[in-house]
């Protein structure tokens, strides 16, 4: 059953994935263009070993899928890095006027008192311009996550992930959990000091 | 059905039960003066979305046309930008790249150099709403160049009526474009 799951990801991560995630950077870049205060945009296909370790999660007891192929909307993922806490808004509306969104939310840690992962995510129709006449659309999926984050979201993720996520390694202690999270808040922070400066010099001089 | 020219037809489908459905709807009212029914009908009873944006829609159109008159040969060309002008006329109708070229009755080859210019030839049948304020963001300005080195420029919605045109030999096609005004201002530039 997983070999079979594995089998057909890995035939549509090889022959469309990627190049759809190629066309779709370019895709967001266009409509993006112009907008000051965008450090970068990539988009990837999901690799097939974390497609797989997904597909076969459990929840409550339960396969969380039932038919991973259909339900995992992020086999294609886009990011959206900007400089300020206000970008992301801006960017977002920007987004959900050229593309038709199905899920939008906030990602905050569960409580006001915790600090971990923070970012926008949604789940974006996939445009037809990004699909190329000879790709099998039997393999395409529907959908895209993206995700827009402030330059600190972006760098805390990417550490957190590489520190914390490793297949194989001994889960992270309760100190090392705490200081995860202390560099969290202080990302969140930097976003926080560097949106009141961003705004305050934006005013115009008296 | 009551009567063939304004009825409503929906079909969804999925292979998949836990899939997001995707639908055709056929609205014979949607661009009749009981739109706002349509637009109950889509939004409200049937809780859809058209897969397409307005602005994404009216931008694919805007640049295809823009893309295609560049490249065209003069007839074409002048074909495209002629229906260029007249397109901020479908403001808030709900239409498809192709019924916009079906629309002002293009030549074959406008057709096709505007199908050409889509990233997927495909996209020409997706419906959109045509959104005014995104349509004259990209088509703002008309150029027309003469091949004695004059370009004329001017707000796209209004080339027509700041430049007047006479034909001076139909043959070869020579034309002299008059205009009148106060000048505000003249510039050097690198490019034409």
């Amino acid at each position: 059953m997983v070999d079979e799951l594995a089998a057909k990801y890995e035939a549509r991560y090889r022959s469309v994935l990627g190049r759809i995630a190629n066309s779709l950077r370019e895709h967001l870049e266009d409509h993006m263009q112009g907008q000051s205060r965008i450090d970068g945009i990539t988009a990837r296909a999901k690799r097939v070993d974390r497609f797989l370790k997904k597909a076969t999660s459990i929840e409550s007891g339960q396969p969380k899928y039932s038919e991973p192929l259909v339900q995992i909307q992020d086999q294609i993922g886009a990011r959206i890095v900007v400089f300020y806490k206000q970008d992301v808004q801006s960017i977002d509306d920007l987004v959900t006027k050229y593309y038709t969104a199905i899920e939008s939310q906030e990602v905050v840690p569960d409580s006001e008192s915790e600090f971990g992962y923070f970012g926008h995510h949604s789940i974006l129709l996939l445009p037809s311009d990004v699909i190329e006449t000879d790709m099998d659309r039997s393999m395409i999926p529907r959908f895209f996550e993206l995700q827009i984050k402030t330059l600190f979201q972006h760098a805390w993720s990417e550490a957190d992930h590489d520190l914390g996520y490793k297949p194989g390694e001994t889960p992270l202690t309760a100190e090392q959990k705490r200081r995860i999270a202390f560099t969290s808040a202080q990302a969140w922070g930097a976003d926080l000091i560097f949106d009141q400066l961003f705004r305050e010099r934006s005013l115009p001089a008296d | 059905m009551k009567n063939k020219a304004s009825y409503k037809a929906v079909l969804y489908r999925d292979a998949s039960q836990h899939g997001f459905w995707g639908g055709r709807a056929t609205d014979k009212q949607i661009n009749s003066h009981a739109g706002e029914l349509s637009n109950y009908w889509t939004m409200d009873f049937l809780s859809s979305r058209s897969t397409v944006t307005p602005a994404a829609g009216t931008r694919r159109l805007a640049i295809a046309m823009r893309e295609a008159a560049k490249k065209a040969d003069t007839d074409t060309g002048h074909a495209i930008v002629a229906a260029a002008t007249l397109a901020p006329g479908l403001a808030g109708q709900t239409v498809s790249v192709n019924d916009v070229t079906e629309r002002f009755s293009l030549s074959e080859a406008a057709k096709t150099a505007i199908i050409d210019a889509l990233k997927a030839p495909e996209v020409a049948l997706e419906m959109f709403q045509f959104d005014l304020t995104e349509y004259q963001r990209l088509v703002a300005f008309r150029a027309v160049g003469l091949d004695n080195g004059a370009t004329l420029t001017a707000p796209a919605d209004n080339f027509d009526r700041v430049f007047r045109q006479e034909i001076v030999d139909d043959v070869g096609r020579r034309v002299r474009f008059l205009t009148e005004g106060r000048i505000v201002n003249e510039r050097l530039r690198k490019n034409g």
